[in-house]
């Protein structure tokens, strides 16, 4: 059988996704270089495919276009001294990410694609770009409707419409309605008690964290750095339990993402921290210096480094930043959740 | 396509599963979910709208005379087995690649992977072979074990079938090249330290 590469990409860890067109069905295909997966679906049983835009292209723009202003500044301070191997090292590390910037903002905005069947609706992860989606939809649609048939816009919207104006008793079988979509909405369905409490306290430790580390940047004890960890550590404690509660939650997407920007704002803190006492260890091994013990103690680091100082500013900021939208994001919410129950 | 042959049906919403609302279907645009605010974009298919197929049962025998399914012999037999020529009735009879097949044939297809259709997974022995060829040169001296293993692979698969994708024998070739040339290496070598 003949296939035709619909749209490939590679989205999930070792494991690389493919779509692929065949006489009659779409292939999905998942592949971990050794081994290869095959989902079928038969064009006369493709009911829809529905895509939803999803934020990773933006925040893969946030954080790319993040560590590639870092990464230059770092470079043009560093280059006052002439060309060292931190300044060497920031514009390669620079170059990477503007890479990586213009590689998304080329692809386009990111996606979720699902495909639906009588009985199944599947995710389609090689689909993940709006622009392949529509490339995909343009290539399927006439194949599609050669064994389905043609539609017109004014039938769906008769026909859809009828679902939504039909009485709560109407049965699933009178209706032709698949029992998921008769069903109430998985939001109201499946609402836990919940109210995002360890949003809310994730969301705190990063604004009090983000302070912490304000404070750091100037010649403060050491004991903001104990601190600061403590915070780190407890932060991602009630982030982990936050990522695990907010799957079968139903609050706002941009609240969830928040919760992901602070995972990824700390974890990238502590590489780039360990990345700068990397620096200086090998600036001293040169110059014949014992390298003083950095552990806990930001401030000296800053201190020692400005570029670490500017950094260390930028993180702050960004830690509040996140955390402060978190707040409002899951606030604005709940106001919207007590004005519906009024 | 008229309305009378199709049932009312909704797509909901992938991010809140809220049912969207359907004037805003197959228009290219995309368009905000009433419920959660994300930006959707559907094509819905006339499937959608059409009502699920009753379950085939099977016609009963009619006469006593009356051919029957060989699977079920009360039921009147409706088409035969592309495969094995079996009579089949309605409730046996599975259209697959352009054939009218048996149960018991796409048993036999599933299990001898001659049927393309029901293939779900394979190994691809290629990659396997020129991994086994490749990476092994990071640690120099495995090669001596990993370079026949990889011929072996390369070998043993190079007729089995592969990934049902477009795919080329070229990383069969190059494994075996290349664990070619590091055997060759280690017989000079060994040669050269036992002369």
């Amino acid at each position: 059988m003949k296939y035709e590469r619909l749209a490939r990409s590679g989205r999930s860890l070792g494991r690389w996704h493919t779509l692929w067109l065949g006489e009659d069905h779409l292939l999905a295909v998942v592949s971990t270089g050794y081994s290869e997966e095959y989902t079928r679906y038969y064009l006369k049983e493709i009911q829809a495919i529905v895509s939803r835009r999803s934020a990773w292209g933006k925040v893969l723009n946030a954080v790319s276009g993040s560590l590639l202003a870092i990464c230059l500044l770092a470079g043009i301070v560093g280059y006052g001294n002439g060309l060292t191997p931190a300044s060497v090292t920031a514009g390669i590390f620079g170059g990477f990410f503007l890479l990586l910037l213009l590689w998304n903002l080329l692809c386009g905005p990111t996606c979720c694609c699902q495909v639906r069947t009588q009985v199944s609706i599947d995710e389609l992860p090689a689909l993940n770009r709006t622009r392949s989606v529509r490339k995909v939809l343009a290539r399927l649609r006439p194949l599609i409707g050669r064994l389905q048939g043609e539609i017109t816009r004014e039938e769906i919207s008769e026909l859809t419409g009828k679902v939504t104006d039909a009485p709560p008793a109407a049965s699933p079988a009178a209706t032709g309605m698949k029992v998921a979509d008769s069903a109430p909405p998985l939001a109201e369905n499946t609402i836990s008690p919940y109210r995002g409490g360890f949003h809310l306290a994730a969301f705190s430790l990063l604004i009090a964290d983000g302070t912490v580390s304000l404070f750091q940047i100037l010649h403060s004890p050491k004991f903001l750095g104990y601190i600061s960890a403590g915070l780190n550590l407890f932060f991602l404690i009630f982030a982990i339990i936050a990522l695990i509660k907010q799957t079968k939650h139903p609050l706002p997407s941009l609240a969830k993402w928040m919760i992901w920007g602070g995972i990824a704002t700390i974890a990238t803190g502590i590489i780039i921290g360990f990345m700068f006492v990397g620096f200086i260890s090998f600036e001293d091994f040169q110059h014949g210096i014992k390298t003083k013990n950095f552990a806990f103690d930001t401030a000296a680091l800053a201190a020692s480094h400005p570029v670490f100082a500017f950094y260390l500013l930028f993180y702050a900021l960004l830690e509040a930043g996140i955390g402060i939208a978190g707040m409002i994001f899951l606030f604005r919410k709940m106001n919207i959740a007590g004005r519906d129950r009024t | 396509m008229t309305l009378t042959a199709l049932c009312p049906a909704s797509v909901s919403c992938s991010g809140c599963g809220m049912p969207l609302a359907g004037e805003r279907f197959n228009s290219e645009e995309e368009f905000q979910c009433g419920n959660c605010g994300a930006r959707v974009a559907v094509e819905v298919f006339p499937a959608l709208f059409r009502a699920a197929g009753g379950v085939k049962s099977g016609e009963p025998l009619s006469t006593a005379g009356e051919a029957s399914c060989f699977y079920h012999p009360q039921k009147a037999a409706a088409t035969l087995c592309s495969a094995c020529g079996r009579f089949l009735c309605t409730l046996c009879e599975t259209e697959l690649a352009g054939k009218c097949l048996c149960p018991s044939c796409i048993e036999k297809g599933r299990q001898s992977e001659e049927i393309e259709q029901l293939v779900t997974q394979r190994t691809l022995h290629d990659s396997l072979a020129l991994s086994m060829a490749i990476l092994p040169m990071l640690f120099f001296f495995v090669t001596i074990v990993t370079a026949p293993i990889a011929i072996y692979i390369a070998l043993r698969h190079w007729k089995m079938p592969g990934s049902i994708l477009p795919r080329s024998r070229v990383r069969f070739v190059l494994a075996i090249v290349i664990a070619l040339a590091q055997i060759v290496g280690w017989l000079a070598f060994l040669v050269r330290v036992v002369l």
